[in-house]
Formats: structure tokens, C-alpha cells, sequence
């Protein structure tokens, strides 16, 4: 995993398995979408505490968007190619500004996610485990043992030939 | 005072022959683009133009009577592309997409503002808005 010299990762460097019960939730958080050319997908937003347990924690969690690189990826040709090029790497600041200098040539940026909604539910999140409602030491629900009936579906696997 | 107010214009088949915006500029004085023009599909089969129309307060109005005299149904062109606002997430996917930039980040809120004046109907954001927030009536 590519890193910054502050141990920043420069890429998707982890996913969040998470399980619950769509029946019981809120669809400000839950959103259908459909990406043209792409597919449908489900939007999803999620609040994640994060406790600060010492200096490191806290040295990690307050990264700002000046040193958060992303990679700038030729969706063309390298992304469905599965090659590993990549055309700059920009820093989320820099991103987040409107528009950004790639080869040359001035490009606008936007994003793809909603960054009120992500505050809104930090803010609301907050609130709960200010107020108590929200536990942080203890288990909102079990994950489902094996007496549960759920059973995990393999994936299986087809590996390309690159 | 000079006005410049984009319209969308429907045109029934029998005036197809009748040449209107000739007599919008010969007899009002009035400067138009075309955004859009397109026949639309069954039932209707009409012809529509989406149009920007500048001049003077008194010609535009005078145009706009003529128009309507002649037979063609006239809407204001911002009430075609909407938003609705329970859908939108503010994710900021139609932000890039909008030629004229009807689209704004707000810095503070991080939200996104929809400038319906600067929109000119293109539809450009209507598959770019991953919820299918924005609609258009026409």
C-alpha cells in the first residue's frame, strides 16, 4: 500500500463489511443510485466513531485534505485493462478546490459523494453517544453466530489473464 | 430597458409553414439563440424551440403577444429543468457536467445551489445525477 511520508495511504486501502437491517433504515442514509454507463448502486452513509486513544490515534485522524493524495486514473484504457498506471496523484485540497492542472491543461473537479450528508451524520452520531443513546463499549447487536442459520456464500473466483 | 428571457415554444403541425422568429427579429428587433430545437414523439408530434430572446422591455412583450396570437404555446424555460429537492443528496456529481454552470458548490454548507436562470435545458444533468434528483417537464 503506497504511502505519504505520514503514513497517509495514496489509495482505497481498506473496505468496511458492515450488516444490517435495511427494514430499519432511514433512507436519508440509504439512497438508490444509478451511475449512467455504469450501473445501479446503493449509496450509503455510514458513521463510524473512531476513539482517540492516544497521541498516534489522534495523529492519524487529524490528517487534513493538503495531505490526502488520490490517484487521477484513465478510466479509458488503464482502468478497464486492469493496468496499474496512473496519470497524477492530487491532493484532496487541491481537488476539493474546483479544478486542478493535469497535463497542462485546466480540468474541473467535482465529487461524487455528499459531504453534508457525511457531517450531518457525524454531527448526529455525536449527539447520540453525548446523550447515551449510542454505546460505545458495547455491542449495538451480535454479529450472527452459527446457531443464526446465516451462512456465507462463497465467492467464486475467475481470475483473469493479464 | 433591454430583457433577455429564454422561452420554450411549442409548435402545433399547422404552423410548421409560418416562419415566426423571421417576424420576431424583422418586426421586434429581437436578438435569439436556439438552445434546442427538435420535433417531439407521439401524441404530440410538435415541433419545439427552446429560445433566448433579448431587445427592448416593450418589443419583447409585443413579440411574446404575436407569438401567442399566431398559435404557439410559450413556457418560461425555468420551470423545465427542476430539482427535486428531496432527492438530492448534494453529492456534487451535476456540479462539472453543466455547460453554463448552473450548478455551485457552497463552500460553507458544502450543498449544492441550482441556479434555475442560468440553466438553458440541455439535460446534460439529468443522467449525471446519480439519485435522479433533477427532472425535466417539458
Amino acid at each position: 500500500m503506497p504511502r505519504t511520508e505520514a503514513d497517509v495511504p495514496k489509495r482505497g486501502a481498506g473496505t468496511l463489511a458492515v450488516i444490517g437491517d435495511l427494514k430499519q433504515m432511514s433512507p436519508r442514509w440509504l439512497v438508490g443510485t444509478s451511475m449512467y454507463g455504469y450501473g445501479v448502486s446503493l449509496t450509503v452513509g455510514i458513521g463510524v466513531p473512531i476513539p482517540i486513544l492516544d497521541e498516534e490515534i489522534l495523529r492519524h485522524t487529524a490528517v487534513t485534505d493538503a495531505e490526502i493524495f488520490g490517484a487521477v486514473i484513465d478510466y479509458s484504457d488503464a482502468y478497464p485493462n486492469l493496468k496499474p498506471d496512473i496519470i497524477a496523484e492530487i491532493s484532496y485540497a487541491e481537488l476539493k478546490s474546483g479544478a486542478v492542472k493535469l497535463q497542462g491543461k485546466k480540468v474541473p473537479t467535482g465529487s461524487l459523494s455528499s459531504y453534508s450528508r457525511a457531517v450531518e451524520i457525524a454531527e448526529t452520531l455525536k449527539g447520540w453517544i453525548k446523550s447515551g443513546e449510542f454505546l460505545l463499549t458495547e455491542a449495538v447487536a451480535p454479529l450472527p453466530g452459527v446457531d443464526s442459520g446465516v451462512s456465507f456464500k462463497p465467492l467464486p473466483e475467475r481470475p483473469l489473464e493479464i | 430597458m433591454a430583457v433577455s428571457k429564454r422561452v420554450v415554444l411549442h409548435f402545433p403541425r399547422r404552423l410548421v409553414e409560418k416562419p415566426v422568429i423571421y417576424h420576431l427579429v424583422r418586426d421586434y428587433n429581437l436578438e435569439f439563440n436556439i438552445l434546442r430545437a427538435s420535433i417531439t414523439a407521439e401524441p404530440e408530434e410538435e415541433g419545439l424551440l427552446v429560445l433566448q430572446l433579448k431587445g427592448e422591455q416593450e418589443e419583447y412583450d409585443r413579440g411574446i403577444k404575436f407569438l401567442l396570437k399566431s398559435g404557439l404555446k410559450i413556457q418560461s424555460l425555468s420551470q423545465d429543468v427542476t430539482r427535486n429537492e428531496a432527492r438530492c443528496t448534494h453529492c456534487g456529481a451535476c456540479v462539472t457536467i453543466c455547460p453554463p454552470g448552473a450548478f455551485e458548490l457552497d463552500r460553507k454548507t458544502r450543498q449544492i445551489k441550482f441556479d434555475d436562470e442560468k440553466c438553458v435545458a440541455c439535460g446534460l444533468c439529468i443522467k449525471a445525477c446519480p439519485p435522479r434528483a433533477m427532472e425535466v417537464h417539458f
